[in-house]
């Protein structure tokens, strides 16, 4: 099933959000930074597809920043796509962003992938 | 009692019979029997006189009876006498004839009383102890003198010589006679005369002999008379009288020489007193023990006239085990360094137990030595000891045995007992001194410990040498109320406090240690320096006895390089700029702790190459020198301070500088040289915006690369990202970000304007929010936040790896 691409850029803001569907998941690819100030923006597109119960992959590979505020995200989008019927699976973290994800122990919470998804559209 | 005739001169005591009174009644007797009018009137005026002339110390009467009889033939005896000799008598039979006596009519002798023969008696029955005619000690007295002066009745005898006299010494009788006592001589016929005296006292034999020459002078004054048929004998008389003199002129020589002797051994005693008096106030006055000791023995030495000398002394150490050290004098400590401490032998142990002192002529011949294992005696290579002294050193205090002076001499017979008493006399001066030193050394070590227990442990701070020091008074053991302080504090920065709490002694220990207690603790909450203050006085007031303490506390931030300060009532500080230009800084800014109540705050900057120098006022101010003119020298001094040296080094002679080496009060000194050498710091302002925080990460990102920090990138950016979101969230105007390293530690500091404390939140897993100060907390060795005049700063520290060292 093919559903558009959904992309959100902001020149001043340094994150971009990239939404691919696959068979049996959507794969969200996180680039940039994500902060108190971009954070917001990973919500409004990410908010969405977790409340579909469709099981959601954050490819990570590309966010090269994290911070307390992501994370909260982070645990709201988990316990949503749960609520959902869904899951959450957070896939190849950079090391700021699973050294943030493992301090916080929400690697224990949280699904966590060393690889990135496979990049190809089913 | 009947009464007597009145005593013409009772003024000689026999107890004290010396020359002078000798000499005194040698011419009384002379004169009296040369004005007699005749031989037996001689002889009456000769033993009144002897019976009235001797006193004891209460006036009574000593001679008891007194009789002066000649010794004559059957021949020579008058008609009158020979009447109550047996007809068959040999005219050649010697017989003993009263001439005079006196005494015996006053008080009748008891029955045991020696009695004086009273009648003619044939010698040869005076000589048979059981004759009737035997009076006792008086009858051996006088048969004695008798077989004396026939010897000495010889033709051609100077007349001085033809005397003698004679002593029965130890008589006691009820009547009180303590012993007999005569003299005679042989006058010019060859008729002998003599003297009988029964005493009340003892008379001393030394007594007896001077008599010698009251019998040269009674033979004189008889001389003139004619004792019996005859005409006196112009040439024997003169003879007498020459004899006379030259015994009175021996007696004066002889009164000379002893009187020589007599001062000679008065300036030798006066000599000792001095000595001793000496080297009793030089030691007793020594504190210092190893000086003490060394001064002792070398004067001991020194007094004994020994070859050399040494002493052993025992001390405790510090766990209360005892050991012994020694000092030698009049020979170099290599001769004995090769032999062990002296043991406990039969010759050592007196001097070591304090059973007194040994003196010995020849110890080699003494029978404790030579009686111990191993060396039976001195060991091999030993000086050689014949003269041995030894005396124990006693405290006066516990009595216990301190030590012991040995002294040697390779001569024999050369300690006298004048040496003895010397060296006695140095050894309980030298307990003395022992004892004071001992305790005045304990005394000042408790005080130095306490005082030294009281300094701090001054950090290594990167970029900041430090040095300190704290000498307490060179006089007096009590210690000061003066201490310093370096404490780290967040974020790279430094406090350094100094001061003083009046007074001295444990007080004065005991508040500064409280005071200094509450600035550490105050200093710890990263409280401004003029709240530091304001607290520590306010808590003062309720300390017992904080009544004036002084304290000057400044932070160093190595971020911008200044220095922050707050002075209550301390001596200003110094700051020497890198070129050298010296400033006194904080003078008179505010009261003293514990008066202050509100604490000006002052800011000054402190580049590389700065110096700032704290102190005490023992620095400064002395007897010799008031405040201005000490400030002014502590100026000039820091003017020159010594780049080359090591830093320590330069501070001692600072110090020495100012207080020429002795220093009245306790002096604390802490100096800080700033070097940069590892340090890096930068700053960027915050501006609000949605990408305040991704700038400020950037900003980090750029200096971390450019310090070669990228091992702490993502912990600095996390933390930086975490600091500035809540300084935006929180506070109208985000303020400063800054970043510092000093070598091993990375700060990450936001001013802020907001005045909301930071928290960390307790939060559940699966909470979304609150989880920012944890990451700071999980993620950095230590975080925090300061208050600042117009709002705070929130600062964390993470660990750096250490610089790479400089290639050498």
């Amino acid at each position: 099933m093919w559903m558009p691409e959904e992309a959100w850029v902001d020149e001043a803001l340094p994150l971009q959000v990239d939404v691919r569907d696959r068979a049996s998941d959507t794969v969200v690819v996180v680039s940039g930074e994500l902060d108190f100030a971009t954070t917001p923006h990973l919500w409004e597109a990410v908010g969405p597809l977790a409340r579909s119960g469709r099981p959601l992959v954050l490819d990570l590979a590309a966010l090269s920043f994290c911070d307390s505020s992501a994370l909260s995200i982070l645990v709201r989008l988990h316990r949503t796509a749960q609520g959902s019927g869904g899951s959450l699976v957070l896939a190849a973290p950079q090391p700021q962003v699973e050294a943030a994800l493992t301090v916080t122990m929400l690697h224990r919470l949280l699904t966590i992938r060393p690889e990135q998804p496979d990049g190809d559209p089913v | 009692m009947t009464g007597r005739t009145p005593r013409a001169q009772p003024d000689h005591d026999i107890a004290r019979f010396g020359p002078p009174e000798m000499v005194r009644l040698a011419a009384e007797l002379r004169t009296v029997a040369e004005h007699a009018t005749g031989f037996a009137d001689a002889a009456r005026r000769v033993v009144r006189r002897l019976c009235d002339g001797f006193a004891d110390e209460h006036g009574e009467p000593v001679v008891l009876r007194a009789g002066l009889y000649t010794v004559r033939t059957s021949a020579a005896l008058g008609a009158a006498l020979r009447r109550h000799l047996p007809d068959d008598a040999d005219p050649a039979r010697r017989h003993l004839v009263p001439e005079a006596s006196c005494g015996t009519g006053a008080r009748g002798p008891a029955a045991d009383e020696p009695a004086l023969p009273t009648g003619v008696v044939a010698l040869d029955d005076l000589a048979v102890p059981s004759a009737p005619a035997s009076t006792g000690p008086v009858a051996d007295l006088v048969t004695g003198l008798v077989a004396d002066l026939d010897a000495r009745a010889a033709p051609g005898l100077a007349v001085s010589d033809r005397v003698g006299v004679r002593h029965v010494p130890g008589i006691a009788s009820r009547g009180g006679a303590r012993s007999v006592f005569g003299f005679g001589g042989v006058l010019d016929d060859g008729t002998l005369f003599c003297v009988a005296l029964v005493v009340a006292v003892p008379v001393p034999a030394a007594t007896v002999e001077l008599f010698r020459a009251v019998a040269v002078s009674v033979q004189a004054g008889l001389l003139v008379h004619p004792h019996a048929d005859g005409t006196p004998d112009p040439a024997a008389r003169l003879d007498a009288l020459h004899a006379h003199l030259r015994t009175l002129e021996q007696v004066s020589d002889d009164q000379a020489a002893a009187l020589d002797t007599v001062v000679g051994r008065l300036r030798a005693e006066a000599g000792l007193v001095d000595t001793l008096q000496v080297v009793g106030q030089r030691l007793t006055a020594q504190l210092d023990l190893d000086v003490l000791v060394q001064e002792a023995t070398d004067a001991a030495t020194k007094a004994t006239g020994a070859a050399f000398g040494a002493f052993f002394y025992n001390l405790i150490d510090q766990y209360g085990e005892s050991y012994t050290l020694y000092t030698l004098s009049g020979v170099p400590r290599e001769v004995f360094s090769r032999f062990p401490m002296p043991r406990n032998t039969a010759v050592f142990a007196p001097t070591f137990t304090g059973e007194g002192t040994v003196r010995s002529d020849d110890i080699t011949r003494d029978p404790r030595y030579g009686r111990n294992e191993p060396h039976h005696g001195m060991p091999e290579g030993h000086l050689p000891v014949r003269s041995y002294l030894a005396v124990s050193v006693v405290s006066p205090s516990s009595q216990d045995v301190l030590g012991g002076f040995f002294f040697g001499h390779h001569e024999t017979g050369r300690f006298t007992a004048r040496h003895e008493q010397l060296a006695e006399g140095i050894a309980g001066y030298a307990a003395i001194a022992l004892d004071n030193a001992r305790l005045f050394a304990a005394q000042r070590a408790t005080a130095a410990e306490l005082a030294r227990s009281m300094l701090p442990i001054v950090p290594h701070v990167p970029d900041l040498r430090i040095a300190s020091r704290y000498l307490p008074a060179a006089t007096g053991s009590e210690v000061g109320g003066d201490w310093f302080d370096v404490i780290e504090l967040p974020a790279g920065r430094t406090a350094f406090v100094i001061g003083d709490v009046v007074g001295r002694g444990v007080k004065a220990a005991a508040v500064m240690g409280q005071i200094r207690t509450a600035v550490r603790s105050y200093a710890m909450l990263d409280l401004p320096p003029g709240d530091v203050l304001r607290h520590v006085s306010a808590l003062a007031a309720t300390v017992p006895g904080a009544t004036f303490v002084t304290c000057f506390y400044a932070v160093h931030d190595p971020v911008d390089n200044t220095l922050t300060y707050a002075n209550a009532g301390h001596l200003p500080a110094v700051l020497t700029h890198p070129d050298g230009a010296v400033d006194l800084i904080g003078e008179g800014l505010d009261m003293p702790i514990g008066v202050g109540e509100t604490f000006t705050q002052r800011r000054a900057s402190f580049p590389g190459g700065a110096r700032l120098t704290l102190y005490t006022d023992g620095l400064v101010e002395s007897r010799r020198r008031g405040l201005t003119d000490g400030l002014r020298e502590l100026v000039a001094g820091l003017r020159d301070f010594p780049g080359g040296l090591d830093l320590q080094v330069a501070c001692d002679k600072l110090i020495d500088r100012l207080t020429d080496g002795r220093h009245d009060d306790d002096v604390a000194l802490l100096h800080v040289h700033h070097q940069p050498t590892h340090r890096r710091a930068a700053t960027t302002p915050l501006e609000r915006g949605p990408l305040v925080a991704a700038k400020a990460r950037a900003f980090v990102a750029r200096h971390l690369a450019e310090w070669g920090l990228t091992g702490v990138s993502d912990t600095a950016l996390t933390v930086t990202s975490e600091l500035v979101t809540n300084a935006v969230k929180h506070a109208d105007n985000p303020g400063v970000l800054r970043l510092h390293h000093d070598g091993t530690r990375l700060t990450v500091d936001v001013a802020d304007t907001g005045t909301s404390t930071p928290r960390v939140l307790e939060t559940t897993l699966d909470e979304e929010g609150g989880r920012g100060l944890y990451l700071v907390n999980a993620l950095t060795s230590r975080w925090g936040t300061r208050g600042t005049p117009d709002g705070k700063v929130v600062w964390a520290e993470i660990r750096t790896p250490a610089p790479p060292r400089p290639e050498a």
